[in-house]
């Protein structure tokens, strides 16, 4: 069985540059793209998840590309383990590097947390202690993926189920610090400050209030599932299953009359919804950020394929 | 961009062997309920409240189970959605993904299926995880033109038995003694009438463009086109396969080979 690792041998494209407006993008789900492309959908920029396009070609290389021609393009990595304890893994630091250099994405983040440790990889988001250690090790492992790669990052703030009584920094002054020391900039993400700040009892604003936001280049929004503890506290999931809900809707307006507009992603990845759902919620952000997008005139292609379908 | 201070270099040096110690008690806990959850992880000081560490089990399980399901579909079509829940979990705890490439996992399922013993009356289960993992594989392969008619009837008719062709790269062939072939179209079809367990099959996997396809020909093309893949002349592979399948026709050979898109095109190979 060959290996089916990103190769070498994709054509050089040629892009422009296309950096991410600050209005609202949706992240890429495979089962939205033709429609996206037949009907030259309108949409402020589109986020994929790196690992998903680490195959040598195919269908899913061919439909990015048909993407990044038409959209902005943010590139987000959700396996590159940045909060781990061992090393970084070289391969997977090449693939992205690839990746960066085939798509030439106008952002590139990962997240503050691990996924891989001892060379099992767990697939999930998993949660950092905040001390001196784990900053120096995470700033080292942000410093080398930025050199690595030779482009800026953005660490994207994580939803978490617990604390580690070793903590000794708060979220906030643990993600200015880390930036600060590696030069790397930030993805806020405010669903998961909702569902932190409610799983550990503090208050979002007060974390918004005192989170570096000068140093936020995108936004992300999502849905979450709400569950109880053992003491029957709300538990909330960081689900990515459903639309926002209003109390993240309001933090993220709460953010934004403080940032200005920023690029600012709606994520839905399990249970994914039709297309014209997951507009709706990109254009509730577009509300948000002042931008009416029913008023952006529809391409005329996308007319012709709306009467076909009406005459069959 | 800021590289790390002199001050961090120190910190580094210093090592991160608490941190270490921290995600080695983490991890073992994850895959295994029978290890307490590790200490100092909770929701307070004296308070695991330990529903919210198995938030983290449960997603790691439940994402990989749902992994194998979607890189398996066939397998859970024949086996029923509680049993391949079952041995999937089981293949989880035991080969963990090492790779964040989620396509690369499941590699180990055939062997483990055919180690498996609750399945032992089920050998055929390890061919359909190989063609299901060959369809993955073929569906993310390389870029690549295949040889087309015309490009072989260009070639000299006195060179053109000497010609070697280099596999296309999402070419697959599986030679089962099940019936291979309609048991990987369990994902669309099952279940299926007269299926004849003891049917032997050949399944070939191509993807001539951006499309996969499910191929079925028969012994004989089954093993011209495994001669041919294996580096030998087009010559050579069609005596041998004579030697071996007196009813072989070459001509019907070739026509298959070119018609399914085995092999790369002369220009690119």
């Amino acid at each position: 069985m060959t290996d089916t690792v990103l190769s070498a041998n994709l054509p050089p494209f040629s892009f422009d540059p296309l950096p991410l407006p600050a209005r609202a993008g949706v992240g890429l789900k495979a089962s939205h793209i033709d429609e996206i492309l037949s009907r030259k959908a309108e949409m402020g920029f589109f986020e994929v998840h790196a690992e998903n396009y680490m195959g040598a070609g195919g269908l899913p290389h061919a439909q990015l590309r048909a993407i990044r021609e038409n959209y902005p393009l943010s590139l987000h990595g959700v396996g590159m383990s940045i909060g781990s304890a061992g090393k970084l893994n070289s391969s997977h630091l090449a693939r992205f590097k690839r990746l960066v250099e085939i798509y030439q994405p106008a952002m590139i983040s990962e997240h503050l947390a691990w996924s891989t440790h001892d060379d099992v990889f767990y697939n999930d988001l998993l949660p950092v202690p905040y001390t001196g250690e784990t900053l120096a090790q995470v700033v080292t492992h942000i410093d080398e993926m930025q050199t690595y790669i030779g482009k800026q990052i953005l660490i994207e703030n994580p939803s978490t189920y617990v604390t580690f009584e070793e903590s000794d920094w708060s979220e906030f002054d643990f993600m200015a610090e880390l930036a600060k020391r590696s030069g790397c900039g930030l993805l806020f993400d405010v669903n998961n400050v909702f569902v932190s700040a409610t799983n550990h009892k503090y208050s979002p604003r007060e974390y918004i209030d005192a989170y570096p936001l000068h140093l936020v280049r995108e936004i992300h929004l999502a849905g979450h599932a709400e569950e109880q503890d053992d003491d029957g506290d709300p538990l909330l999931i960081d689900a990515h299953d459903r639309e926002v809900c209003d109390s993240v809707w309001d933090l993220y307006r709460y953010t934004i009359a403080k940032t200005g507009s920023l690029p600012s992603l709606v994520e839905w990845d399990n249970d994914v919804p039709s297309w014209e759902v997951l507009t709706d919620e990109a254009r509730k952000a577009n509300a948000i950020l002042g931008i009416n997008s029913s008023v952006i005139p529809t391409p005329t292609s996308s007319l012709g394929h709306a009467d076909d379908r009406h005459a069959t | 961009m800021m590289k790390p201070s002199e001050n961090l270099k120190a910190d580094i040096e210093d090592n991160a062997f608490q941190y270490a110690l921290r995600n080695e008690t983490f991890a073992a806990a994850l895959l295994d309920p029978d290890i307490d959850i590790p200490a100092g992880v909770g929701k307070a000081k004296n308070n695991q409240a330990p529903k919210r560490f198995s938030v983290y089990r449960n997603n790691v399980v439940v994402s990989l189970m749902d992994a194998m399901a979607s890189s398996f579909p066939s397998l859970l079509t024949i086996m029923g959605e509680e049993n391949f829940k079952r041995v999937s979990r089981n293949f989880i705890l035991n080969h963990p993904p090492s790779s964040p490439m989620m396509q690369q996992f499941g590699r180990a399922f055939p062997e483990f299926l055919l180690g498996f013993k609750p399945l032992a009356k089920s050998p055929f289960l390890a061919d359909v995880a190989k063609a299901e993992l060959s369809w993955i594989n073929a569906y993310h392969a390389q870029d690549a033109a295949i040889i087309t008619p015309e490009e072989l009837q260009s070639v000299n008719p006195e060179k053109v038995m000497d010609l070697v062709l280099t596999p296309h790269p999402a070419f697959h062939i599986l030679t089962s003694p099940y019936p291979v072939i309609d048991l990987f179209h369990a994902r669309t079809e099952w279940p299926k009438p007269g299926l004849d367990i003891g049917q032997a099959q050949t399944l070939v996997i191509t993807r001539p463009y951006f499309e996969c396809f499910a191929n079925e020909v028969d012994e004989s093309i089954g093993c011209f086109l495994s001669l041919l893949a294996s580096g030998i002349s087009l010559g050579e592979a069609i005596s041998k396969t004579s030697e071996i399948h007196a009813d072989f026709d070459a001509t019907t050979g070739i026509a298959s080979m070119l018609q399914i898109g085995c092999f790369k095109s002369l220009e690119t190979a």
